[in-house]
C-alpha cells in the first residue's frame, strides 16, 4: 500500500526539538567534529640534530628514504640506506630504450624504444598542488615541463555509442553544458523554481545560462555561429577563397547520457587533476636522480633486510648481501627508518608492538599495470590534432595518454598506451596483471586500434609494467579504506622504540610522491624530537 | 551491463575484421593466427568492468590469480614472495583458502566485492584440484557465504 | 515555541542532538536487535518461547513514526508501549535508568532515520498463556524494582555504572535469571547460560569472572571484539560488538572498565584457573612467514598420526598453526593460552566449533567456519577435548560426542514454575469453561424447572 513515509521536514524537526531543548547545552558541549586541520608542507624540515653522535639506519632507497636520509645527514645525523635492488629510487622509475627488467614468473621485460620516448611505470604527473615535490624539485635542481592532463581534443570512447567512433572531450563537456543550461533555463521559465529562486536571480540566472551554455534567443542549444565559437567548426574559418566556415552540430542529449562519455569525463574532476599539472623534463625519474646525487654515497645496494631486531636503545638490521640466499650481514644504529612496502616488510621478522603488526599486515596493495607502445609517427598529433592530455575508453585499456614532450617531432614517439589501478573498482588491472609481457602489447595493440587505426601500420616495439609481478613491492601501493584507517594508520605511523615506518603507505596521499615525501619529514621531525625529549 | 556484454562481442567482431584488413596492409607479421590468439587474449578480460564475468574456476584462476600465483600455481620470490598454491599444505582447509580469496591476505587485496560465491567455490575448487592438489572436499557456495566480511547495512 | 535562539542555531543543536542520539542507540545496543536499518527480526529464544524484535524506524504502519517522546520513554522505562505490552525481552528493566536527556537525544534520532515499511519476516509467537501481554504485568509487579546497586562519587566510575547498568544493559545476559525470567539482584552479573551462550562472569572474580582482565583488555574486546590475542567474542556478544560497543568512544570504553573492575567479585566456579591468562603470565604467539606452511608439511610425515592430530591438522591447522600460535598479525586468533579453551565451562567453545563466528567488526579479520555438517559429534568432542589440554592449558577434558549432541540439539527448556505457570493457566482456563458451560446448564435446569412448576401452579 502507498505510504507517506514519515520524514521529518526542518520545521518538524524543530518541533521536536522545541520538545526538548532544555538539555541544548549539554549537547553542544559534547558534539565536536574532530577534524584535524590540513596538513601539508611547510617548507624544509626544522631538525634540532643529534644529541650526540647518532646513526640512522634507513631501509629503502627510494623517494621516502633518500628524502629522510638526505635531512637527517644535513641536521648533523650518520646515515646509511640499505636497498634491495641494484638501482635507486624504489617505484619513481622511467623505461627507456635498451632497459631489461625481469619480473617475477620470469618473465623479461624488454623495452626497445628507439626514440627518446619513455614510459613512467609508477608516478607520472605532479598536481601543482603537491608542495613538497615541488620544493624538492626546485632545491635539487629538476626541471619541470606542463603535463597536459586534460585535453580537449582528446578522445571519449566507447565501444558501444556511436558506432565506436570516439568522441572530442571538449564536444562533450561544451554538449552536456549546453543541454543542462537549456533544461534549467526551461524549468525557471516554467516558473518550476519559483520557491528557491527570487524574481531577481532569476532573471541573473538566465542571462548567464544563455552565455554559458551557448543556448539561442529562446533559450535552446542549437547549431549556430556563436556555438561554432564555442564548440568548434565542422569547416573552419579559413583564409582568402577557401569555403566559408561552418559550425560544428551538437550531440542530441539522450544519446550523450547513454553514451557513457560523461562519465568519463569526471576523470578530469578531481582536485588532483587540476590544471595545470607538470612532470619532470626527460622522465619521473630525474627525481629520485637529483636525490641519489645527494646521497648516493650512502647507499648500499643488493642488500634484502630479512629482520628488523630492537631494544630501548638501537636497532639492529640483518640483511643478505646479494639478494635472497646472500650471506647475512648486520647493521646497528640509533634509529631506523623503514620505507619498505608494507606487503614485504610484513612477511619479514620485525620486533614491534602485536598493534603495529597488524598495522603492517592490514593494507592491502593495489593493482596497477601500464603499457607503453613506440610508434613510427605522432598519428595521433599528424592525424588526430591530439596534442597531449588523455583520452579514455570503456575498453580494458581505460586510458591512452599521449606523450607532452616532443611535439611535431618527426620520428618515433611512445604512447602510454593501456593504465589502471584497482582503486576505481575495476577488474580490468588484475586481468591485464594475470598476461606475460608479449600478451599484454598484443592486448593494448588488440584494443587500441579501436581509437587510432593507426595502430596497424604504425607499431614498432611495446613494454608494460604489472606492479604485482614486482618482487620489491607485491602491488602498486597501499589500498587503505576508511575503516581500515580508523583501524590502523595511526599505529602503524607511529614511532615503535627505535623504528619508524615512512613511505606513501604512511600518508594520506597513498600512491603519490607528495604523500612519501610528506611521511619522510613527518618521520624524520617526529624522530628528531625523540632523539631530544 | 547487457551494454558491456555486447561492448566486446562488438570488439571481438572488430578485432576480427580488423585482422582481414591488416592481413592485406603492408604490415607482413600480422597473420590470421596472432588475430586468433588476440581474440583469445581479449576473452580474459570480464565483459563487466566491475564483477568478474567468468564462472568456470579456471577461467576466473587464469584473469586474477595468475598474476602474483603464476601459470603453474608456483608464486614467486625475491625481496618478497608470491606463495605458492603448489605443495603448500594450507591449501588442506578449503575455508581458508576461501576466507583469503574473499578478504585477501597481508598485501593480497580481497575479492568480495568483485566474486560471487559461486565463483569463489569455483576458484577455490580449482586451486585444491591442480598444480598437484587433490583435496576430495569441495567447497559449496553456502559455505563461503558464511565467510563473506559483513555488509555494513546488515 | 521557538523564541529563544535563531535558526541557524538551533539547527546547530538539531544536528548535535542527533548525532548524540545516535551515540545512545550505540551505546544502548538498540542495533544488537533491531539490526542497522531498524526494521528489527532479531530473534530472542527465550524460555517462553522465541521473542521477534520489532521495527522501530519511523514507519507510521510498521515502526514507531507517530510515538511522542513520552511514548518512547514509556516503551523505555516501562516497557509499555501506546498500543501493548513489551515482554521483557526488551530490557526496560535496565533502560528504566536512561536519562531524559538520552531519551530525548534517542528520540530525534529515531525520528530522523529512514523509515522501513514492513515487518520483520518473523513474529514474537508465544504459547497461551504468554501471548496474553497483559501477563507481564504480574511480572512487573514482582521484579520491575529499582536494583539496589553501590553509589559512586567517582565520575569515571558514575559514567561507567550508567553505561552498564542502564544503557549497555549488561546485565540482561550476564545475570543468572530466576525461574520466571527474572534477573537474580544477588547474582547481578555473575554469569548465565542464555540462548545456548554463555555470557560470562563480569564481575572481577579471577576464575570464571575478569579477575585477570586488565582494563585495557576490556576496552579492547568491547571495541575490537578481542583483546591481547587470548579471548575474541563470538556469538550474540560478537553482534553487540559490532553494532554497538565498537562505536563508543575511548573515555566510555574506559569506564566501563574502571566500573567492571570495581564492582564486588561473586565466586561462581570452582577452584580452577582462570579463564585468561594474568598479563604477566602471556606467551604472546607470534607467527613467521611461512611458519604454519613448513610446520604442516613436517607434521603431516608423522607415521600414524592421532585421529585427534589428523583432524586437527585437516581442519584447523591453516589458521590456527600447528604450535597453536594461530596468525595473530591477520586475527586468526592463537589457540595458546585462548579464553576459550582454558575456561571450564565448554558452552561456547563447542558452539563456536559447531557454528563458527561470522567476520566481524575489524576490517580484513577472517570469519571462523562452523563444523556442523563437516564433523560428527565425536569429531568435535575430540577436536574439543584435543586443542584444550594441547593449547588451553587444561589437565584433562573429557568432553563426549554427547556433550556435542546436546548443544547441537540445544532448545530453550521452559522451567518448571513457568510450565506449572502454563498448566495452572490452561487448568484455569479449561476450569472457567467447565464453570461457564456447567452454569449455564444448571441455569437452564432451573429455567425449566420453573417453567414446569408454573405451568404445574
Amino acid at each position: 500500500m502507498a505510504m507517506t513515509p514519515f520524514h521529518p521536514s526542518r520545521r518538524q524537526l524543530l518541533a521536536m526539538i522545541g520538545q526538548v531543548a532544555g538539555a541544548a547545552a549539554m549537547y553542544q558541549a559534547m558534539t565536536s567534529l574532530g577534524f584535524a586541520a590540513e596538513s601539508g608542507y611547510s617548507g624544509e624540515p626544522d631538525l634540532q640534530g643529534p644529541r650526540g653522535r647518532r646513526r640512522v639506519l634507513i631501509l629503502g632507497a627510494g623517494v621516502a628514504g633518500m628524502l629522510a636520509a638526505y635531512e637527517l645527514r644535513r641536521a648533523g645525523y650518520a646515515v646509511k640506506i640499505l636497498e634491495y635492488q641494484d638501482r635507486i629510487g624504489g617505484r619513481c622509475l622511467t623505461l627507456r630504450g635498451g632497459d631489461r627488467y625481469t619480473e617475477m614468473g620470469g618473465h623479461e621485460i624488454t623495452c626497445d624504444f628507439e626514440g627518446d620516448g619513455y614510459l613512467n611505470p609508477g608516478p607520472w604527473r605532479l598536481p601543482v598542488h603537491h608542495r613538497a615535490v615541488f620544493d624538492y624539485c626546485r632545491r635539487l635542481g629538476v626541471p619541470m615541463q606542463p603535463f597536459i592532463n586534460k585535453n580537449n581534443k582528446a578522445y571519449l570512447h566507447s565501444a558501444t555509442a556511436f558506432g565506436g567512433q570516439p568522441q572530442r572531450v571538449g564536444h562533450v563537456e561544451k554538449d552536456m553544458r549546453g543541454h543542462v543550461s537549456e533544461l534549467l533555463a526551461k524549468s525557471l521559465n516554467q516558473g518550476d523554481l519559483d520557491e528557491t529562486v527570487s524574481v531577481e536571480d532569476r532573471e541573473k540566472l538566465l542571462e548567464g545560462l544563455k552565455e554559458w551554455g551557448v543556448l539561442d534567443s529562446n533559450y535552446r542549444y542549437r547549431v549556430s555561429d556563436e556555438l561554432g565559437d564555442v564548440r568548434g567548426w565542422e569547416i573552419r574559418p579559413g583564409g582568402g577563397l577557401m569555403p566559408d566556415k561552418k559550425p560544428s552540430q551538437p550531440i542530441d542529449l539522450s544519446p550523450l547520457l547513454h553514451s557513457g562519455l560523461w562519465d568519463q569525463l569526471f576523470n578530469f574532476h578531481d582536485y588532483l587533476f587540476e590544471p595545470p599539472m607538470f612532470e619532470p623534463v626527460g622522465g619521473m625519474d630525474r627525481i629520485s636522480d637529483a636525490f641519489a646525487r645527494e646521497v648516493a654515497d650512502v647507499i648500499q645496494l643488493n642488500a634484502r633486510v630479512i629482520r628488523i631486531a630492537q631494544n630501548e636503545n638501537s636497532v639492529t638490521v640483518s640483511y643478505e648481501d646479494g639478494g635472497r640466499g646472500g650471506t647475512v650481514h648486520q647493521e646497528t644504529a640509533d634509529w631506523c627508518i623503514c620505507t619498505i612496502p608494507l606487503s614485504v616488510l610484513v612477511q619479514l621478522e620485525v620486533d614491534c608492538s602485536d598493534a603495529m603488526r597488524k598495522a603492517i599486515a592490514a593494507v592491502p596493495y593495489a593493482s596497477a599495470f601500464k603499457v607503453g607502445l613506440e610508434f613510427r609517427r605522432r598519428f595521433w598529433e599528424q592525424d588526430d590534432w591530439i596534442m597531449g592530455g588523455i583520452s579514455y575508453t570503456d575498453l580494458p585499456l581505460v586510458q591512452i595518454a599521449y606523450p607532452n614532450y616532443g611535439f611535431l617531432s618527426d620520428g618515433p614517439a611512445v604512447l602510454q598506451a593501456a593504465y589502471d589501478t584497482s582503486t576505481a573498482g575495476r577488474t580490468f588491472t588484475y586481468s591485464w596483471s594475470t598476461m606475460t609481457p608479449q600478451e599484454r602489447i598484443d592486448a593494448a595493440l588488440a584494443l587500441g586500434r579501436r581509437i587510432h587505426p593507426q595502430y596497424d601500420t604504425e607499431f614498432m616495439s611495446g613494454t608494460s609494467w604489472v606492479w604485482h609481478r614486482v618482487d620489491w613491492s607485491l602491488g602498486c601501493y597501499g589500498e587503505w579504506t576508511d575503516d581500515l584507517r580508523d583501524a590502523h594508520y595511526k599505529t602503524l605511523c607511529e614511532i615503535d622504540h627505535r623504528l619508524v615506518l615512512a613511505g606513501e603507505h604512511c600518508s594520506h596521499i597513498p600512491a603519490w610522491l607528495e604523500g612519501s615525501f610528506l611521511s619522510a619529514l613527518d618521520a624524520i621531525r617526529r624522530l628528531d624530537e625523540r632523539e631530544n625529549a | 551491463m547487457l551494454t558491456r556484454s555486447l561492448s566486446y562481442a562488438v570488439v571481438a567482431l572488430i578485432v576480427m575484421t580488423g585482422g582481414v584488413s591488416a592481413q592485406q596492409s603492408a604490415d607482413p607479421q600480422v597473420t590470421q593466427g596472432e588475430e586468433t590468439d588476440s581474440e583469445n587474449l581479449l576473452e580474459r578480460f570480464s565483459e563487466e568492468s566491475e564483477r568478474f564475468t567468468q564462472s568456470e574456476g579456471e577461467a576466473l584462476y587464469r584473469t586474477t590469480c595468475q598474476a602474483c600465483h603464476m601459470e603453474d600455481g608456483e608464486g614467486s620470490a625475491g625481496a618478497g614472495a608470491h606463495p605458492p598454491l603448489a605443495n603448500n599444505p594450507k591449501m588442506n582447509s578449503k575455508h581458508f583458502v576461501a576466507g583469503v580469496i574473499l578478504i585477501g591476505y597481508h598485501g593480497m587485496p580481497g575479492f568480495s566485492g568483485m566474486m560471487s560465491d559461486e565463483q569463489v567455490a569455483a576458484v577455490t575448487n580449482y586451486v585444491r584440484t591442480r598444480f598437484g592438489n587433490d583435496y576430495p572436499d569441495p567447497i559449496a557456495p553456502e559455505q563461503v557465504e558464511a565467510l563473506r566480511p559483513p555488509d555494513d547495512s546488515d | 515555541m521557538l523564541a529563544g535562539p535563531g535558526f541557524a542555531e538551533t539547527a546547530r543543536d538539531a544536528a548535535s542532538y542527533i548525532e548524540h542520539g545516535e551515540y545512545v542507540a550505540r551505546a544502548s545496543g538498540c542495533m544488537s536487535c533491531h539490526r542497522e536499518d531498524l526494521s528489527g527480526g532479531y530473534q530472542v529464544e527465550t524460555p517462553m518461547g522465541t521473542i521477534v524484535a520489532t521495527n522501530i524506524s519511523p514507519s507510521l504502519e510498521y515502526g514507531i513514526g507517530n510515538y511522542s517522546r513520552d511514548d518512547l520513554a514509556d516503551v523505555l522505562r516501562r516497557g509499555v508501549a501506546p498500543d501493548r505490552r513489551l515482554y521483557p525481552a526488551m530490557p526496560y528493566a535496565s533502560y528504566r535508568g536512561m536519562t531524559d536527556a538520552d531519551i530525548d537525544a534517542l528520540y530525534l534520532w529515531l525520528q530522523d532515520q529512514e523509515p522501513v515499511h514492513s515487518r520483520p519476516e518473523e513474529e514474537t509467537d508465544l504459547p497461551f498463556p504468554f501471548n496474553i501481554r497483559s501477563g507481564v504485568l504480574a511480572w512487573n509487579w514482582l521484579y520491575l524494582n529499582e536494583r539496589d546497586l553501590p553509589q559512586h562519587d567517582d565520575p569515571v566510575l558514575r559514567r561507567g555504572a550508567y553505561l552498564v547498568n542502564h544503557l549497555g544493559h549488561c546485565g540482561e545476559c550476564h545475570t543468572p535469571r530466576n525461574d520466571l525470567f527474572a534477573m537474580q539482584d544477588d547474582l547481578y552479573l555473575a554469569g548465565e547460560v542464555l540462548d545456548g551462550w554463555l555470557a560470562p562472569n563480569l564481575t572481577p572474580d579471577p576464575v570464571t569472572g575478569l579477575g585477570e582482565w586488565s582494563e585495557r583488555d576490556i576496552a579492547d574486546y568491547l571495541s575490537k571484539g578481542h583483546a591481547d590475542n587470548v579471548v575474541q567474542a563470538a556469538g550474540p556478544m560478537a553482534d553487540f560488538v559490532r553494532h554497538a560497543s565498537s562505536h563508543l568512544e575511548e573515555d566510555d570504553l574506559a569506564a566501563i572498565a574502571a566500573y567492571l573492575k570495581a564492582i564486588p567479585p561473586i565466586q561462581t566456579g570452582l577452584h580452577d584457573m582462570s579463564a585468561i591468562p594474568p598479563e604477566g603470565e602471556r606467551v604472546r604467539p607470534e607467527h613467521a612467514y611461512h611458519q604454519i606452511r613448513a610446520e604442516m608439511a613436517e607434521a603431516m610425515t608423522v607415521e600414524a598420526p592421532t585421529a585427534p592430530e589428523r583432524l586437527f591438522l585437516e581442519h584447523c591447522a591453516a589458521c590456527h598453526g600447528v604450535t597453536g600460535q594461530g596468525q595473530p598479525q591477520a586475527y586468526y586468533p592463537p589457540l595458546q593460552q585462548n579464553a576459550a579453551l582454558r575456561r571450564e565451562e565448554t558452552t561456547n567453545l563447542l558452539q563456536v566449533l559447531l557454528y563458527g563466528v561470522p567476520a566481524g567488526k575489524l576490517p580484513r579479520a577472517p570469519a571462523m567456519p562452523g563444523f556442523a555438517d563437516e564433523l560428527n559429534d565425536e569429531e568435535i568432542a575430540m577436536l574439543a577435548n584435543f586443542t584444550r589440554t594441547t593449547y588451553g592449558g587444561r589437565q584433562d577434558s573429557d568432553l563426549t560426542a554427547e556433550n556435542v549432541t546436546r548443544i547441537r540439539e540445544h532448545e530453550e527448556e521452559m522451567p518448571a514454575p513457568l510450565r506449572m505457570l502454563q498448566l495452572a493457566a490452561w487448568a484455569g482456563l479449561i476450569g472457567v469453561s467447565a464453570l461457564i458451560v456447567a452454569g449455564g446448564l444448571i441455569y437452564w435446569w432451573r429455567a425449566r424447572q420453573r417453567g414446569m412448576k408454573r405451568q404445574e401452579s
